[in-house]
């Protein structure tokens, strides 16, 4: 069981790193010297996709952990952080592709990092299909774990996938080898919107859970009942 | 070209993005709850 306390405490948590993460992004950090006030939606852009790559890695880690002690905790933490994961990755491509506008002159092109991130949503998007596609939730649950594996792998591909490929999308400014390539100021900003969205995520987990754990209570009783 | 439609309207679309899979999340464990009440009565009633 989940307690109270921890999914409120997660929640203010959330909402005061919300805040202070809004401060930084808009009042803390310079505008940008090329891009100006626009490169602000940076401060949402990558701390959503970071905070993706944490789901997948927890749906990647769960659904391990599912195979191998077929517990139905770890399979309901992979379907949650999934679903949470599905959401983050698409608002990461809207404010993707709502920065790339003023910048590309374009809202969307078939660049290698775009690609590869939709890519991912797209098998996210499935394994969350075939768990509801599946009558028997043993079997979804293996099924999806199996996939949740394979799609985790597509995550190191879209870090890498600007250096492997000419692409129009900027390299890594933060997660490369040496230092970050942005001003002190907008690393402050960029770390604080980064704890901010990790607190929403684990929130939303928490009360994702509290979802699960009565599926599970009414399966038990509906199991009852018929035997 | 006015940077800030772009900058609001990233900002308001994760925000209603987020609002709306909280209220989601919610209603969903409120049917699923209220779901569980009527099965545990109906379970109660068949005891007595």
């Amino acid at each position: 069981m989940i307690g109270r306390g921890l999914e409120r405490a997660l929640g203010i948590l959330a909402v005061i790193g919300l805040l202070v993460g809004l401060y930084t992004g808009f009042f803390y950090a310079p505008a940008d010297a090329v891009q100006g006030e626009v490169q602000r939606i940076m401060y949402l852009h990558v701390p959503l996709i970071l905070v993706s790559y944490l789901a997948f890695f927890i749906v990647f880690i769960m659904s391990i952990l599912y195979l191998a002690r077929r517990r139905e905790r770890h399979d309901a933490i992979a379907h949650s952080s999934a679903e949470i994961g599905v959401l983050f990755t698409a608002l990461a491509i809207a404010a993707g592709s709502i920065w790339g506008r003023p910048t590309w002159g374009t809202w969307w092109t078939w660049d290698a990092r775009l690609t590869t991130t939709t890519i991912l949503l797209l098998i996210f998007i499935g394994y969350l299909m075939l768990r509801a596609l599946v009558d028997d939730p043993s079997r979804g649950a293996t099924f999806s774990a199996v996939l949740g594996i394979i799609g985790f792998l597509d995550v190191p591909i879209i870090h890498m996938s600007v250096v492997w490929w000419r692409t129009l999308h900027q390299p890594a400014s933060i997660l490369r080898p040496g230092a970050p390539t942005v001003a002190p100021e907008m690393q402050v900003a960029l770390f604080t919107n980064l704890v901010a969205f990790v607190l929403v995520y684990g929130y939303l987990l928490v009360k994702r859970l509290r979802l699960e754990e009565a599926r599970w209570e009414l399966n038990r009783l509906r199991m009852e009942q018929v035997t | 070209m006015n940077p800030w439609p772009y900058v609001t309207g990233a900002y308001l679309l994760a925000a209603i993005g987020l609002l709306y899979y909280l209220v989601s999340v919610s209603r969903r464990t409120k049917a699923m709850t209220a779901q569980l009440g009527t099965l545990k009565r109906h379970a109660g009633g068949g005891a007595r």
